[in-house]
């Protein structure tokens, strides 16, 4: 089963490559011009990842035909400077591309820290198939997204390649430090964000000054509040 | 496939009807699937040809992933009898709450055909018309008016074709034939994909438009013929000045573009179902990508100005050796390596 699942989904690699590259094209078009976007890049699952995904004991119901429904296939992700750049960039993915499902995903209580991604499943529009795709009735007709602010992704990154799914097979120290790194990455975003805040305002009384000076040609400093 | 369920209502319009008392109940059901009603449906299937119509994605709700239409379309083509038959109610009943009183009744149908666990379901309007029957008897020929029948010809019939199996992320889109899909009336226009089926098209506007554009880009670098780039920035200039709002790519080369460059132009399509994918227009996405024209002069001079200003600072003359003059006021000039 294993050998017949890998050898089905490798068969079709090539098409998910192209439905990647015009994927990738089109999610650069639709943010060009979009401040603080730190990268955007797209990647095919492999067969190993995908074989995997699929004979998940855990999955309910199981797949029945997974070359069709397993949605992430092919999957994108948008990294931002700040947290206030998540919905921008939402905004702009769901004006491009017709969205069916939308997640934050994000620990359940407000007291845990970890994990936290913004997940979107869309169609795969018609323009970024790649010919012959349609032939084919094994090809999934969505794709996935993530939206993520720098330390979101680096907290996510390292703790995925622990293996989030054996958290509690990890040593309880360990499992401190993660959660310790996971609400330093959340702090961190709610620091830079005001940071952020503080700089934006600056330059908004440093245009206040320049106007007070246009207008008065005394210049001098802002007169207090 | 096998057609194997059949409902019908002669729906009528409860959109604006104030009071629940004064709206009409749609009448209908199930039908009994003949040999010639069978084959007047495989008629209208292959007439609408849905493979070259715009492909339409539900508007699912993002939380809870679900969408009245699409999961009424999948009960009717899935679903056990009973269940089947509340799903069409729930469409008619829909139907008749999308139309308001000006409209006139029209004839709704839901077909559902199956071939091992994939279903087809298709939804169709039929407006209603007066026909004349003409029938002979001994007694002399004698002239009817039938006033209960509905067009299966009219433009303004209107279907939908949805096809898949029963997973969870199937029957997420589907092909969509309206022939007032682009009235200039946006009531009109957007009655039946985005009221009724609750669809919008699989391409968004601004994908459609710079994918038009750089498709019209790219046909004029590649075409050499002068007459043949002239189609090209007239159709540029009309689209971005026209009102008509909704296009596909196959509708731009078949009203701008003819002969060998309408080929250059379709061989850019990167696949059949784009070439009919209808999408809204964005003139401000269209005119930042197709903004100048660039002219190389057999002086080593380039010239590049806006689209608009062509006939008016600039013109162009000649036939076959085409010249180009240009005036204005300079403001500004720089020294490059490389011009532009």
């Amino acid at each position: 089963m294993d050998e017949v699942l890998f050898a089905s989904y490798e068969g079709r690699v090539h098409l998910l490559n192209k439905l990647r590259d015009g994927l990738e094209r089109e999610t650069v078009a639709a943010l060009a011009g979009t401040q603080h976007i730190d990268r955007i890049s797209f990647r095919v699952k492999s067969p190993k990842s995908f074989v995997k995904k699929v004979l998940d004991p855990r999955n309910d119901p199981p797949y029945t035909e997974p070359l069709f429904e397993v949605e992430d296939q092919v999957a994108g992700r948008v990294i931002v400077f700040f947290i206030d750049d998540l919905d921008i960039v939402k905004g702009l993915l769901q004006d491009t591309f017709n969205t069916v499902l939308y997640k934050h995903r994000r620990p359940p209580l407000d007291a845990q820290f970890g994990y936290e991604s913004h997940h979107l499943i869309c169609n795969i529009p018609p323009h970024v198939k790649p010919r012959g795709w349609n032939a084919r009735d094994d090809l999934p007709p969505t794709f996935e997204l993530q939206i993520r602010t720098i330390f979101m992704h680096a907290y996510a990154e390292t703790q995925h390649d622990i293996g989030y799914k054996s958290i509690l097979d990890l040593p309880p120290d360990i499992r401190r430090e993660l959660a310790w790194v996971a609400a330093s990455s959340w702090g961190a975003d709610q620091a830079l964000r005001r940071v952020w805040e503080w700089y934006r305002s600056g330059l908004s009384d440093a245009s206040r000054g320049a106007h007070h000076l246009d207008s008065t040609g005394t210049g001098g400093e802002q007169p207090d509040e | 496939m096998n057609l194997f369920r059949v409902h019908a209502f002669a729906v009528v319009p409860s959109r604006t009807a104030k009071e629940e008392k004064k709206k009409v109940k749609s009448l209908g059901g199930e039908v009994k699937i003949t040999v010639s009603l069978k084959q007047a449906i495989n008629a209208n299937i292959k007439a609408a040809k849905f493979e070259n119509k715009a492909r339409v994605d539900f508007q699912v709700d993002q939380k809870m992933r679900t969408n009245a239409v699409r999961d009424a379309v999948v009960s009717y083509g899935f679903g056990r009898r009973t269940r089947a038959h509340k799903a069409a109610m729930e469409l008619a009943e829909k139907l008749s709450r999308a139309m308001d009183l000006r409209s006139d009744p029209k004839l709704f149908l839901l077909t559902a055909m199956r071939e091992g666990d994939v279903r087809r379901v298709n939804l169709w309007t039929f407006p209603r018309d007066e026909a004349f029957q003409l029938s002979f008897a001994p007694g002399g020929p004698t002239l009817y008016i039938l006033k209960d029948v509905f067009s299966q010809t009219s433009d303004l019939r209107k279907a939908a074709d949805f096809q898949g199996k029963n997973f969870f992320n199937s029957f997420l889109s589907g092909r969509a034939l309206d022939f007032q899909s682009k009235n200039a009336s946006l009531a009109i226009a957007d009655f039946w994909i985005k009221d009724f089926l609750m669809c919008t098209f699989g391409m968004s506007g601004d994908s459609g438009t710079r994918l038009l554009a750089d498709m019209l880009r790219d046909a004029i670098d590649v075409v050499d013929d002068p007459v043949a780039k002239d189609q090209l920035f007239t159709a540029v200039l009309a689209l971005q000045h026209l009102p008509q709002d909704r296009w596909s790519l196959d509708e731009v080369a078949e009203k701008y573009l003819s002969g060998g460059v309408r080929e250059e132009f379709l061989d850019l399509i990167p696949n059949e179902e784009t070439r009919t994918a209808t999408f809204d227009l964005n003139r401000n996405v269209l005119q930042s990508r197709l903004r100048f024209r660039i002219f190389r002069l057999d002086t080593g001079v380039y010239v590049s100005s806006p689209v608009d200003e062509i006939g008016k600072s600039l013109a162009i003359s000649g036939d076959g050796r085409r010249t180009l003059s240009v005036s204005g006021t300079i403001i500004a000039e720089k020294m490059r390596a490389r011009h532009g």
